[in-house]
C-alpha cells in the first residue's frame, strides 16, 4: 500500500511543486537575464528585484476577460491550450532529478518513472506538444494564427528529424533508451558533451528550434505574424500557452543535462542540486542566444535543418557505430 | 554608434555559410553587456538631472511677510505667446496693487519663460517640476493657491 | 480484472474511428484519429509492449498526423458541404465492408494468442513488445524483409518527388 500508493503520490506533488515552481520562476529569470543582457534592469517593481513579479502575472491572467472570437472553432479553440500544457507537464514524470535516496529506512528514487523507453517517451509527447500550438493558430479563424500554425507544423516535423538522430548516438553509447540508464553511463566522469560534441551541437540547435524559441520563433514571430499561433488567446489560455512553453524549457534543459551534462553527478554538492544548476546553465544559454541571435528567414530555417543538421547528425550516428564497431 | 559597436556582416559571407564567427562576436558582445552595469533609471525614485535652467511649473513668489510679490501689472499675461496668463488687479486705498486673479492654464502654456523674464519684481518663476499629472482639465488651470506652492504636484510615485 | 481497461479502451478506440469517418470538418477528422492512434498506443501498453506503444505516439499520432494536418491546412478544408454520392454504388461498398470484416476475423482468429502455440508461453508474452526482441528479430530473420521494405519505401518517395516535379 505505501509503496505502490502513498510514496509515489507524494514524490508526484514534490516533484510537479517544484518543477512548477523552478518554472514560474524561469520567467521571471528570462526576463531579468534578457534586460540585463539589454543593459536593462527588467522586472523591479514588485517585490525585491520584481521576485513576486511570477504571482502577479499569475493573478492578473485570472482577471482578464475572456475572448473567443467569433469565427472560431470553440471546441478545438478551448482544447488547443489544454494540449499544450498537459503534453509540456506530463515530461517531468520521466526525468531522473537525482541519485536514489534513503528517507526512513526506505529508499526513494527521484524520479516518478523509469520507463525503458524514456528518451523516446520525451521526443513523443513533446511532438504532441505542437499539437497545441498548431490547432490554436488553426482554430482561432486569424489569418496570422493559421500562419503560425503552419508554420509550428513544418518547422516540428523537420527539427523533429535531427533531434532524433543526434539522440540515437547516445542511446549507442549507453545501449539504454532509459534516461537514468544514460546517466549511469557518464559514471565514469566523462560526460557525453566531451564524447559527442556533434550531437550536442545538433541536438542544442534542434532543441531550441523545437522549443520555438528565438532565433527559430517562426510560429510567433512577432515582426511577421504578430505572435502568431496564439494572437487570439486571452485570460488563462494565454497563460497556459505560455507556461507550456516554459515547461519546454525547462526540460529541454533538463534533458540537455540528462544527456550530455552527466545529469546529477558532480562533485561536493547533492545530485539535486548540481542537476539543478547544469539545468539552469543551459536556460541561461538558451536566454543567452535569445539576447544575441536575430530572426532567421523562414527559408533559411527549413534550409539549416534539411541540408545542414540532418546530414551531419546522420553522419555522426553512422561514424559513432563504426567507431564502436572498431573499438569492439 | 562607436566604430567598435558596429558588427560588420558582408553580404557574400552570410550568403556562403560564414556566419559562425560573427555569431561568436555577437554572443561575446552581449555577454560583455551582461556583465556591464544597466543604464536604467528608476524613474519616480531616482529622476534624471535637470539642467539649472530648466523651465517646469510656475510659482508665484511671496515676500517676507508672507504676501505676493506680484503688482498684478500684467506684463506676462501681455507677453504670453499662447495666451495662458489671466491676470484681474485688486486695487485699494493705501495699500499695494495686487492680483484678485490670477490664472495660468498649464495646458496651454509652451513653457517659453517670457513671464519671468518680463516680470519687474521677480514675482513669477518656473520651477524645476516636469511631471504633473492630472485626471482632468479642470484640474490643469492653477490659481494662486496652486501658484504658491507647486511642489506639492511633483510625481512621487 | 484487465479485461476493464482493455475494454473500455477498445470502446474508446472504436467511437474515435467511427467520428474519423462521421465529423463533418476535416480537421476535427484528423483530430479524432490522434485520438484514435493515442487508443491503440494504450492498447498496445496493456498489453506490455512500451516501445510499439511509443513507436505509435512518435510516428503516427506524432508525425504522419502532423504531415496530414499540415496538408489539410494548406489546402484549406472547411467545411463544404456533402460531397456528391452515387446511391448505385451503395451495395457494393457495403459488400466491401462486409468482405472486410470477414477478413478481419480470420485475422483476428488466426494470429490471436489462443491459436498460437510454441513460444508465446505467458512468460514470453510479458517481454513481447521489448526493445531488444524486436532489434534482435528484425536485424537477424527479419533482416531482408526488412532491408526490402526500406528499399520499397525509398522508391516510393523517390516516385512521389518525380511525380510532384513533373512539369
Amino acid at each position: 500500500m505505501i509503496d505502490y500508493l502513498i510514496i509515489p503520490v507524494i514524490k508526484l506533488i514534490v516533484i510537479f511543486g517544484v518543477c512548477l515552481f523552478f518554472i514560474a520562476y524561469t520567467t521571471w529569470l528570462e526576463r531579468k537575464v534578457l534586460g540585463h543582457f539589454q543593459l536593462r534592469l527588467g522586472p523591479m517593481r514588485v517585490g525585491y528585484h520584481g521576485l513576486l513579479q511570477p504571482i502577479a502575472d499569475g493573478i492578473k491572467n485570472f482577471f482578464k476577460e475572456e475572448v473567443i472570437p467569433e469565427n472560431a472553432d470553440k471546441a478545438v479553440f478551448l482544447l488547443a491550450p489544454i494540449i499544450s500544457i498537459s503534453a509540456a507537464i506530463i515530461l517531468l514524470a520521466v526525468i531522473p532529478f537525482g541519485k536514489p535516496i534513503t528517507l526512513f529506512g526506505k529508499q526513494i528514487t527521484l524520479y516518478l518513472a523509469n520507463p525503458s523507453i524514456g528518451v523516446l517517451f520525451i521526443l513523443g509527447f513533446a511532438t504532441l506538444g505542437a499539437y497545441g500550438t498548431i490547432l490554436g493558430g488553426w482554430s482561432s479563424g486569424n489569418k496570422y494564427g493559421y500562419m503560425g500554425g503552419l508554420r509550428a507544423s513544418a518547422m516540428i516535423i523537420s527539427y523533429e528529424l535531427s533531434m532524433a538522430f543526434s539522440v540515437i548516438a547516445i542511446i549507442m553509447l549507453s545501449g539504454s533508451f532509459s534516461l537514468v540508464d544514460m546517466v549511469n553511463a557518464q559514471q565514469n566522469g566523462i560526460w557525453n558533451i566531451i564524447r559527442q560534441p556533434v550531437a550536442f551541437f545538433v541536438f542544442f540547435i534542434s532543441g531550441i528550434a523545437e522549443l520555438n524559441r528565438i532565433p527559430f520563433d517562426m510560429p510567433e514571430a512577432e515582426s511577421e505574424l504578430c505572435c502568431g499561433y496564439n494572437v487570439e488567446y486571452s485570460s488563462m489560455k494565454f497563460a497556459l500557452f505560455f507556461l507550456a512553453e516554459y515547461t519546454h524549457l525547462f526540460v529541454f534543459a533538463s534533458l540537455v543535462t540528462t544527456l550530455f551534462l552527466g545529469g546529477w553527478q558532480g562533485p561536493a554538492l547533492p545530485g539535486v542540486v548540481w542537476f539543478f544548476i547544469k539545468t539552469f546553465a543551459v536556460i541561461f544559454i538558451c536566454i543567452w542566444i535569445r539576447a544575441t541571435i536575430p530572426r532567421l528567414r523562414y527559408d533559411k530555417v527549413m534550409k539549416l535543418e534539411w541540408k545542414f543538421m540532418l546530414p551531419v547528425a546522420i553522419a555522426n550516428v553512422i561514424a559513432t557505430g563504426a567507431v564502436m564497431a572498431l573499438l569492439g | 554608434m562607436e566604430k567598435s559597436e558596429i558588427i560588420n556582416v558582408s553580404k557574400d559571407r552570410a550568403e556562403k555559410g560564414h556566419y559562425v564567427k560573427p555569431i561568436l562576436i555577437g554572443l561575446g558582445f552581449t555577454l560583455k553587456n551582461f556583465f556591464s552595469k544597466p543604464i536604467t533609471l528608476q524613474y519616480p525614485d531616482q529622476k534624471t538631472k535637470r539642467s539649472e535652467r530648466w523651465r517646469g511649473l510656475h510659482r508665484l513668489n511671496v515676500n517676507e511677510n508672507g504676501e505676493l510679490k506680484c503688482v498684478a501689472c500684467g506684463l506676462c499675461a501681455a507677453i504670453c505667446p499662447s495666451q495662458a496668463i489671466t491676470v484681474i488687479p485688486y486695487e485699494a486705498e493705501g495699500q499695494t496693487r495686487c492680483p484678485e486673479k490670477f490664472v495660468i492654464d498649464e495646458l496651454r502654456c509652451i513653457f517659453c519663460g517670457f513671464c519671468q523674464e518680463v516680470c519687474p519684481k521677480e514675482a513669477i518663476r518656473l520651477t524645476q517640476i516636469y511631471d504633473y499629472v492630472a485626471y482632468n482639465r479642470e484640474s490643469c488651470i492653477f490659481d494662486i493657491q496652486k501658484l504658491k506652492n507647486p511642489d506639492q504636484f511633483e510625481f512621487k510615485g | 480484472m484487465d479485461l476493464i481497461p482493455v475494454i473500455t479502451i477498445g470502446v474508446a478506440a472504436v467511437l474515435t474511428a467511427l467520428l474519423v469517418i462521421f465529423s463533418k470538418n476535416t480537421v476535427h477528422s484528423a483530430l479524432w484519429m490522434v485520438g484514435n492512434c493515442f487508443c491503440i498506443a494504450v492498447l498496445f501498453l496493456l498489453l506490455n509492449s512500451q516501445f510499439i506503444a511509443i513507436l505509435q505516439v512518435i510516428v503516427y499520432a506524432g508525425a504522419i498526423m502532423m504531415f496530414i494536418l499540415y496538408a489539410i491546412m494548406m489546402l484549406n478544408l472547411r467545411e463544404n458541404g456533402e460531397p456528391a454520392t452515387k446511391k448505385s454504388l451503395f451495395i457494393f461498398r457495403m459488400a466491401l465492408l462486409i468482405l472486410f470484416l470477414i477478413c478481419l476475423t480470420n485475422l483476428c482468429i488466426g494470429f490471436s494468442p489462443l491459436a498460437l502455440k510454441g513460444d508465446m508461453v505467458t512468460q514470453n508474452m510479458d517481454h513481447f513488445g521489448e526493445v531488444n526482441l524486436i532489434a534482435n528479430y528484425i536485424f537477424s530473420e527479419g533482416l531482408i524483409p526488412f532491408e526490402l521494405i526500406s528499399v520499397l519505401l525509398t522508391a516510393a518517395v523517390v516516385g512521389a518527388v518525380y511525380l510532384a516535379k513533373k512539369e
